[in-house]
This record gives C-alpha cells, structure tokens and sequence, in this order.
C-alpha cells in the first residue's frame, strides 16, 4: 500500500439560496436567535464545515450507487452488513469506514472547512453588512388559517445567498496492487458527488428552499475542471466520468 | 551524529488531536509508510533503539515547559503575594529565554520572581497596544461542537445515538504558531518530507475533516546553545516512560489512550493500552542517556504497534 499522489481539489462554493448548517444552542436568550448559524469560535464568521460537505456528499453518493442501508445506517457503518467485494467499494474508500471487514486502506478524501474568500469578506466590510440574515417562519393552523399558538414563530440565521467561501479538498490516490487505477475512479466519483450537491442542497431545510450551493472556478492541482464540471448530467452507478486521468491532472 | 532542528509551523485548521510526542512520532510514521512502503518503515523502527528518534511535544511558539522544581521555601506572605503566588504557579509554560536566562541557577523561587517580573511587563504592554495589535496577538480556545448523522431515508437526526460532540482548539494570530524540536540522525531533507506529509494531509483524528493541518512549515537547526552543554539536571520536552536512568526525578503522570492511526484505524480493534507518561516539564538527574524507550507490546493484537516515548531533554544547574 503506498502512496501515488495526493490531489487538490480548489474552488469557490456560492449560496445561491439562505444557507443554514446549525450550530446547536447552550443557552436560552430572551430575543435571541433560534437556530444559530455555525461560526468560527473567535471572529464570528460563518463557515461551511468539513464535516458537513463530506456528510452530504456521501449521502448523496450513497443514493446514486444504490448503496443505502434498508436501517437508514451510513453505508458501512453497521458492521454485521455483509457488503460484496468489500474493498473495492468507492463510497468506503472514499469516506472511511469502520466495518470490520474492511482491508481496503485510509480514508482517501479530507475536506476542509470553507472559510469566506477574502474578497467576500472585505465586500461586507466595506458595506458594513451582517454576516447573516434572520429568517422568520411560522406554522400556519390549518383549520383557523393563522400562526398556530402552541409554536408561534421562529428565527432561523441563515448565510444570504451570494456569500462565496473557499473549497478545498484532498484526494489521495493509493495503490493496492492496481496502480492507483481503482482510487482514480474513486476521485471522478467524488467530483460527481459535488455535481449531486449542486442539484440538492447543503445544511438543514433543503426542503423549503435552503442551502442551494454553486461551484465555481473549481480546479485539480490548479488545473481547471469548470467546463468539465458543468457538463456533468448524469450518473451512471457502473462507471464514472472521466474528469481526471490518472499521473497528467486533468484530462487534456 | 544527530542533529537538533526547531521545526515551526501555523496552524492551518483547529486541532482535534493534542500535539503530543509519540503521536507525532505515529503520524510521522504513518508518513514514511505511505510514501516509502512497509518495509522502509520496518527498517527504520529497527534502527531506533540504537539511534533514537527523539522528538518534543508540540509547543506554542518561543515556549518551553515550565520545569518541575524543589518546592520554593515557605515565607511569610501576604493574602495579595499568595494570590499571586498561585497565579504563577498555574503557569504551565514559560518563555524559552526565561529558561535560558536561568538556566544556570534554576529554583522555584528565582523562577516565580522571574515570571511575576514577566507578567508586569506582558500587562503594561498590553496597556500600550492598540486594539488592532491585540487581535493580532490572537487567542486560543478549546470549543465544543456539535455534529450528527442524517439518517438515509428520513433525512434527520436518528433519535438515538444521531448527535454527538467533538472537542478541538481553535487559534488565531501569533496563537497559531507551534514549535516542534527533533533530534535525529536523519538527514533533513527526509525529515521535512515527513513533516511537509502530515502538514498536508492532516495531523490527528478528523483529519478527514480538514483537521490537524498545518503550513509555513520552517526547519532551523538548533545551534542557539539551548541543546548543548551538559548541566547536572535535564528538563524533558516529551511525554515520555520512566526509566531506571532518570534518577532523583521529579514528574506529573498522564495516561495515554493510544489509537491506531493511518490504515488502521478502521480495525476491528483500534485501540492500544493505555501507557502512563511522565508530562512535559519533568525533570531528572541528566546521566547518560537516552532516557525512556521506545515501548513495545503496546497494542494487543499487533506486535509491531510501537509508541515513542523518549525524552528530549534540554539541561540546566539547580541552584541550592
């Protein structure tokens, strides 16, 4: 087992909707916000976490494979699962698993998380805009046609749409045996994964609307993969795409 | 002939894993294996016991472990002069030069005197900064966050065992900064390729979050005199075992849970014994070395599993 190449996947990811990755609350405030945005710790900017990006884009990926466990478990994580020719499955190799019969090597994908870009940050300043907005909704009594009384309305922080944060990603190509062959696919497969995103939506509350990203300017060790990108329409669960080929980057 | 390097880098990410010795060494380890095979990895780890890797826990920059010393003698003191005698007791790390300065007439007490002096100073220039230089200045914090798993076909949180929290430190400004000191053999072109590998990918657990990064990474070799010279105590870097060597020592215990990192952290049994390391800043007779060992037997399933817990040891003179 040893390592061929580790890929960089770089680009801009743009709301194009009011984007909400929770943050979880520890205390009660009187006003206070609902459901808080994640921020970082000390300059309270919203960020897009990694954990986040690499969740959504393997649960999306696990739906276009045919790959969702009957118990609604992440794919491989329940370890009593039998799962056919084990190591060479792209979403383990790509995410990581803990199934006890796995073999196959280190987790191949780390993604960062997204911090705004530099000029998205000083366009705020410069307008002295918020970071957020606050999002009012409420639940409508279906019989009186009113805000319903037992929950009233509620504020939910949201990033705005047209905020653009920095993507990076790291893709590591192992050989076990075949060259590094299988984790190129693996690495096409992953591209399509952020095509899927694309088409659903990031963070809480895609059902109403939220958390519809772009990718833009995305590139593989510098080399551009926009066009490539945008002309991915469909998966197709036997084989992937061929958006990187193996040792020249991007395919020429 | 080893060589002393100070290895600094910035924080890239937050830390999910502390920067401690021996698991720096396992990710470096990991490094080598993943960039030069198995069997290269095998052939270095034999070589150590006879040429041994020692390496430091990571420090905030320009720092050193505050070294473990007599008890100063009790005085008289007043409530104010007790207030501060415990403040400074808390400090767990103290700036290198102020080792330096003292290092040939350490005591707790010349060292309390030195550091209450320190805080005066850090405080009235704190005072004249302006608040621009004070963000600069930056802070770390370890935060608590939470995350969950989707469940696949209703798409929320599962009721039971869905959310859960990790804890991690987050830095900003000249926080960011660590300092790394090895001392090896090796030649430094194949110790920055390891270091630059883990920077990287990542150092630690989550690093498939995009935890554990670092960059800037720069090698200076140590020739400044901190390393050189051979006082009659030594002051240990590293998380490290006890040894029979380390005679009149004075230490902190820590337990060590160990995991498997690297392609086999997804085993079906991850997790090592626990070891129970003397901490950074214990201090001991500084006979001949090395001091603590590479341990063996450390994982119960795995013969091969190894964890370093070597010391590296800058010395000192204790005043009497």
């Amino acid at each position: 087992m040893k390592l061929v190449h580790i890929y960089t996947i770089t680009g801009t990811i743009e709301t194009v909707t009011g984007l909400h990755i929770g943050a979880g609350k520890d205390s009660i405030e009187i006003g206070g916000m609902d459901n808080p945005v994640i921020k970082h710790p000390h300059t309270g900017e919203p960020y897009i976490p990694g954990s986040s990006l690499k969740g959504k884009v393997r649960s999306l990926l696990e739906w276009a494979l045919h790959k969702v466990d009957p118990d609604g478990q992440v794919w491989g994580f329940n370890k009593k699962t039998r799962i056919d020719n084990i190591n060479n499955d792209e979403i383990l190799r790509i995410f990581g698993t803990t199934h006890e019969d796995w073999s196959g090597g280190p987790t191949r994908v780390s993604v960062r998380d997204c911090h705004l870009t530099k000029a998205c940050r000083e366009m705020i300043h410069e307008r002295g805009l918020p970071f957020t907005e606050e999002k009012t909704e409420v639940v409508i009594d279906r019989i009186q046609g009113k805000a319903a009384g037992n929950i009233g309305p509620r504020k939910t922080e949201r990033v705005p749409g047209g905020m653009e944060f920095d993507l990076e990603i790291q893709f590591r190509v192992i050989d076990t045996g075949d060259g590094g062959e299988l984790d190129m696919k693996c690495l096409n497969r992953l591209i399509e994964g952020l095509k899927l995103l694309e088409k659903d939506a990031l963070g809480g509350s895609g059902s109403r609307g939220y958390g519809k990203v772009r990718f833009k300017n995305l590139a593989v060790d510098g080399k551009s993969i926009q066009e490539k990108f945008d002309s991915i329409s469909a998966i197709d669960p036997q084989k992937p795409g061929e958006i990187v080929k193996a040792g020249a980057g991007v395919e020429g | 002939m080893p060589a002393t390097y100070r290895i600094r880098f910035r924080l890239a990410s937050p830390l999910a894993t502390p920067l401690h010795s021996g698991t720096l060494f396992g990710n470096l380890c990991w490094a080598w294996r993943y960039l030069h095979g198995e069997a290269s990895l095998g052939q270095w780890l034999c070589s150590l016991r006879e040429d041994p890797f020692l390496i430091s826990d990571g420090l905030p920059a320009g720092m050193l472990p505050r070294p473990l010393l007599k008890p100063a003698r009790v005085r008289a003191m007043t409530l104010e002069q007790i207030q501060v005698h415990k403040k400074l007791r808390k400090r767990k790390l103290i700036p290198r030069a102020v080792f330096e300065e003292l290092r040939n007439g350490m005591s707790e007490e010349a060292l309390q005197q030195r550091l209450a002096r320190l805080e005066e100073e850090e405080k009235k220039k704190l005072e004249r900064m302006t608040p621009h230089e004070r963000g600069r200045l930056g802070r770390e914090e370890r935060v608590r966050t939470p995350h969950n798993r989707i469940h696949r076909i209703t798409g929320r949180t599962p009721e039971e065992g869905g959310l859960f929290f990790t804890e991690e430190l987050w830095a900003t400004g000249l926080m960011l900064y660590r300092d790394v000191y090895v001392q090896t053999s090796l030649p430094q072109a194949k110790l920055e390729e390891l270091f630059r590998q883990v920077a990287r990918w990542g150092y630690g657990k989550d690093a498939t979050w995009g935890r554990g990064r670092f960059d800037g990474v720069e090698f200076t070799p140590e020739t400044g005199g901190l390393f050189d010279g051979r006082l009659p105590r030594a002051m240990s870097l590293s998380h490290g075992s006890l040894t029979p060597n380390m005679a009149q020592a004075r230490y902190q215990l820590e337990t060590h849970y160990g995991r498997l990192g690297g392609a086999y952290a997804a085993s079906a049994s991850p997790f090592k014994f626990p070891l129970l390391l003397a901490k950074p800043g214990s201090t001991f007779e500084a006979g001949p070395g090395p001091f603590g060992e590479l341990l063996d037997g450390v994982h119960p399933a795995m013969p091969a599993v190894r964890h370093n817990a070597w010391h590296l040891f800058v010395t000192y003179r204790e005043a009497d």
